[in-house]
């Protein structure tokens, strides 16, 4: 994750990248906790955005002016996330010349049980 | 439980979640219905050298500051539940610059309350992102 140095501070780590999706893993760390024994909202928060603006930028990498801006997200937690490992798998559900649009859903020991789901907007500028 | 003022409380309250410690997010004031916290810049909260802080930064402080506010108007210190966050990040902020966040409490439901918030960098009146929230709490049983 040398793109994000924020990304390093929560512990996230790319686990796969598929054309134009990726899954993520933030290691369980008690830095991470809101209330106790419970993952921050912003610690979730950040794992989704950051690994949204990595999975735009790894499916444009060959273009040296790629610079997405991330405009807005909306997110829904679903579940209290534990302090345990935490896996997000990121989506780009659409991209055109001006806009791209990633979703996201986090999850922990079960895929089936989401602790987020994320919609993020991106603008994209030349450099 | 009586030790100290409200915002005393408030304060050791918001400093003792272990990553708005982590961040280094702190209260700042609080009034009636509204509570300010902020987050000093440092390279490590950025993702580019010298670049402001990452979206998810603004996203921890937004979360802690619109769940500090609930307890302003509950007066007291309890546990809430974040249920959905939207933030539009207005506009990029400035390494180096100390981000700001103000909550207000719109309405408090029985177990729901409405929260409305912004940052800035330093002019309260140039936003670098604006956010609403809902969060579940549990009133004094």
């Amino acid at each position: 994750m040398a793109a994000s140095t924020f990304g390093d501070f929560v512990g996230l780590t790319l686990h796969r990248y598929e054309t134009d999706a990726a899954t993520f893993l933030m290691a369980a760390d008690d830095r991470l906790a809101g209330r106790p024994g419970f993952l921050h909202g912003g610690a979730i928060a950040a794992m989704l955005d950051i690994a949204a603006m990595n999975v735009l930028q790894r499916a444009n990498i060959g273009r040296a002016d790629f610079s997405p801006k991330l405009l807005g997200t909306s997110l829904e937690y679903l579940r209290g996330g534990k302090i345990v490992s935490t896996w997000v798998r990121v989506s780009i559900l659409r991209q055109g010349s001006r806009i791209a649009n990633v979703t996201g859903n986090a999850w922990q020991d079960d895929v089936s049980l989401p602790i987020a789901t994320a919609r993020l907007v991106f603008e994209l500028r030349n450099r | 439980m009586f030790d100290g003022s409200f915002k005393d409380r408030i304060e050791r309250h918001v400093a003792a979640v272990p990553f708005n410690a982590a961040l280094g997010i702190k209260y700042v004031d609080h009034g009636a219905n509204w509570l300010e916290n902020e987050v000093d810049w440092r390279q490590e909260l950025a993702d580019e050298p010298d670049g402001g802080c990452s979206p998810g930064v603004i996203a921890s402080l937004i979360d802690a500051t619109c769940g500090a506010a609930i307890l302003v108007l509950l007066d007291r210190v309890t546990a809430s539940v974040t249920l959905n966050l939207q933030l539009d990040y207005v506009r990029m902020g400035e390494a180096g610059k100390t981000v700001r966040a103000r909550a207000e409490c719109v309405q408090l439901g029985e177990q729901i309350a409405f929260v409305r918030a912004f940052a800035h960098d330093g002019d309260s009146q140039q936003p670098i992102a604006l956010a609403s929230a809902k969060f579940l709490f549990e009133r004094e049983a």
